[in-house]
């Protein structure tokens, strides 16, 4: 049992209040004023902030490793595999070793990289823990799919499709429409048009990783036949208020890595057509995660950052890496928020990190671990 | 003349300045101070709530070096050692690197050849904004690059030659220098007489500039490799640089003992970790490096990193402990100072180039600072 006392604490849906916060075992017990338990642990937060853990919603932490070879986030055997799926590749090892947790960040989701048209399915995953299955926190949360030059580059290398855009597009919407058409005996043969299954019900979104504003465009082309696919562009680098406004179905943003350069991606974003979609409901969610493997412990926060420079305020980017990466995830009755009943993820920082480099991480909790006090999970990488 | 009026002014002197201006002459600084006297006729950039300093210099970067897709001039991996070629025939002045460079307050990088290679090339110092390489060049060359470690072993331990371990590495850079030292001797015993002469060699006549300490071996080198290129600078009696440093948190003691070492460039961070040479990323090194009196800067790397990343770094510096001005000094003068070139670059004073960056906000403390004019020997080459 732990009391954070009189701690600014930000609920991560844009509400800020000095509070207590009560937490009993892995779980976030209450959030109030003088908050009484006895034997509780005490924490002086006093002028500190806390914040809900923040959420990378992209990343292959614990899926690449332990070398610069030896990696298990792409299957690049074949440009559609949906039926691959990370639980099956994820070292909780791996993911320790980053120590992300270390700048407050609790949760990932966890996916194949997007060098396939259709990649397999991803996952979400505490950063901290002894095990995958003591670290999930869900399963077959979203199916991945990209339509960047980083598919041509792999399959185009080997004369085989998709060398070009009308490669890919063909294969995604060959794949979704036998998958659409099947019979039940031709899914039971098939598991890569029965992965599809959920996707097209609308069950389990569908992320489409893409860059500039023509392969935008060519994604809400291919994909207008099929209306019940909860679609959300991921990467997205060049997208803009007025094409999510015309998109004629709606639309969900995971905007990409923003602090990579070889990623020529990055100059392709104009932020000021995409600040209007942080008033919009759902809000674009911040990740740290592009066509590339670099992203570290800082790099959520700097991306929260990038975008904190070009306007938006605190509570905006802390809900873009809290509250807004669980809603799209699915996992917000588990993580993203301070609430009561949710779980004991959370950080309190010296001061206002969306503010001020001076800020430091005093303490973070995962699952209700006090991870810095205990020293956490050693790896053996 | 050129007035930069009432900003707050961080010289990089050891002297910041509430209020003050700063005096711009052509493309040279005349001035700074407070209450200074100048003609009516200057032309006046009002910077009132401003913070103004030194442009930034990053130590270590490969602007205009890597293109778009797969296309790159900076890694020459047909062999392991490649001491006679230069990064500056590989700067594409007119890539977006540079325009993100001076948007971001960088007027000045340190522009290396790649880590495929042991011994890479020499390396140049180049300003962001000019009308050519040769106007853009300050000086060149700046140091002779050099890498340990997993990138030039998995260029050529992955093909069955020379590098495949730490030890082929070590032994090149001695063979290299050796073969340095016996091609300046026999020039010596020629003595003038054109047939004694050997063969010119332009890779050995780098080597030699390396050899009589008028520029530093750049090494690529984290971890234990930092102390192979510390035990080869005292073999040789060069200079060196500790380029990427990660892991400098273990040798404080070894790195502060060398007589040898220039300065220290850490980064970039921000980066997935590996176990090895990639799995200590410790930022918070720098504030301790810095007490302990060595030269440290900290680089983008780019454009690994992007270039407004290095104000970001810096302001991770300030998070784990170095003082502010401390880390701004790391992306200024300290990295001038590592370069050479801080009779040019690198701070606020009168008689260095006029290469000034105005912000708004503080950078790297407020996470908002954010580069509002960025100035080139005294032209305004970007505004925003």
């Amino acid at each position: 049992m732990v009391i954070i006392r009189n701690g600014y604490v930000h609920d991560g849906h844009g509400d800020v209040r000095v509070a207590d916060v009560a937490l009993r075992g892995n779980t976030i017990l209450a959030i109030g004023e003088r908050l009484a338990y006895p034997d509780a642990q005490e924490i002086e937060a006093r002028e500190r902030h806390v914040f809900p853990g923040f959420i990378n919603a992209l990343s292959y932490w614990g899926i690449f490793g332990p070398a610069w070879t030896g990696h298990d986030h792409s299957e690049l055997s074949d440009p559609v595999t949906p039926h691959m799926d990370v639980r099956y590749a994820f070292d909780h090892d791996g993911m320790n070793f980053q120590r992300v947790y270390t700048y407050g960040v609790t949760a990932a989701g966890v996916a194949p990289q997007p060098f396939n048209v259709l990649a397999g399915q991803m996952a979400v995953y505490k950063t901290h823990g002894r095990s995958p299955q003591k670290m999930q926190v869900a399963g077959n949360t979203a199916m991945i799919a990209s339509v960047t030059s980083g598919v041509k580059k792999v399959y185009g290398a080997r004369t085989v499709t998709p060398m070009t855009r009308m490669g890919i597009f063909a294969l995604l919407i060959q794949e979704l429409t036998k998958a659409s058409q099947a019979k039940a005996s031709d899914l039971a043969e098939n598991p890569k048009l029965n992965a599809l299954v959920p996707v097209l019900a609308g069950s389990m979104p569908l992320f489409v990783n893409c860059a500039g504003a023509a392969e935008i465009d060519a994604v809400l082309l291919a994909l207008a036949p099929f209306p019940t696919i909860r679609l959300v562009l991921t990467g997205a680098y060049g997208i803009s208020e007025a094409q999510v406004r015309h998109a004629g179905r709606d639309l969900e943003i995971v905007l990409g890595d923003q602090t990579e350069a070889f990623s020529q991606a990055v100059r392709l974003t104009k932020a000021e057509e995409v600040l209007p979609l942080f008033a919009k409901m759902p809000a674009p969610v911040i990740s740290c995660t592009g066509d590339n493997t670099t992203a570290g412990k800082e790099s959520l926060l700097w991306n929260a950052l990038w975008w904190r420079k070009r306007g938006l305020s605190s509570e905006q980017c802390l809900q873009a890496i809290t509250s807004a990466p669980a809603r799209l995830l699915g996992v917000e009755d588990r993580i993203g928020s301070l609430k009561p009943g949710l779980d004991a993820d959370l950080a309190i920082w010296s001061q206002n990190p969306f503010d001020t480099y001076e800020a430091e991480l005093l303490k973070v909790f995962v699952s209700g671990e006090d991870v810095l006090a205990t020293g956490g999970y050693r790896s053996c990488w | 003349m050129l007035v930069i009026k009432n900003g707050r002014v961080f010289t990089a002197t050891g002297i910041t300045y509430a209020v003050a201006d700063v005096l711009i002459e052509n493309d040279k600084i005349v001035a700074v101070g407070e209450n200074l006297m100048y003609p009516d006729s200057a032309e006046i950039i009002d910077a009132t709530g401003r913070f103004v300093m030194p442009g930034i210099v990053d130590a270590h970067s490969h602007l205009g070096g890597f293109g778009a897709g797969d296309e790159q001039d900076l890694n020459e991996m047909t062999n392991h050692a490649t001491p006679g070629i230069e990064a500056i025939y590989a700067i594409d002045t007119k890539s977006n690197d540079f325009i993100a460079a001076l948007e971001a307050g960088i007027t000045t990088s340190v522009v290396a050849p790649g880590s495929g290679n042991v011994i890479g090339g020499l390396v140049a110092a180049v300003k962001s904004a000019g009308r050519s390489i040769q106007d853009m060049c300050i000086k060149n060359p700046v140091a002779l690059k050099m890498a340990l470690g997993g990138n030039p072993k998995g260029v050529y331990g992955s093909k069955n030659q020379m590098p495949m371990t730490r030890m082929g590495i070590a032994q090149i850079i001695r063979d290299n220098l050796n073969a340095a030292k016996v091609y300046f001797n026999k020039r010596a015993q020629a003595d003038g007489d054109a047939e004694k002469q050997p063969p010119y060699d332009a890779g050995l006549e780098n080597l030699g500039r390396v050899l009589r300490r008028e520029i530093p071996l750049k090494v690529h080198c984290e971890q234990f490799d930092m102390m192979t290129t510390l035990a080869i600078a005292a073999e040789f009696d060069i200079l060196c640089t500790i380029d990427h440093a990660w892991g400098a948190s273990d040798y404080y003691d070894e790195l502060a003992a060398s007589k040898n070492l220039v300065g220290i460039v850490f980064g970039p961070i921000g980066v997935g970790l590996l176990p090895g040479e990639c799995g200590k990323v410790d930022i918070e090194s720098v504030a301790e490096l810095d007490r302990r009196g060595m030269l440290t800067a900290i680089m983008t790397d780019g454009p690994i990193m992007t270039a407004e990343l290095i104000v970001g770094q810096a302001g991770e510096a300030v998070r784990t402990g170095t003082p502010h001005e401390r880390a701004l000094n790391m992306i200024t003068i300290n990295a001038a100072k590592i370069a050479g070139i801080d009779d040019r670059v690198g701070s606020i004073e009168a008689g260095k180039d006029a290469d000034i960056a105005i912000f708004k906000g503080v950078p790297a403390l407020d996470t908002t600072a954010t580069c509002v004019r960025t100035i080139v020997n005294g032209r305004t080459a970007f505004q925003r």
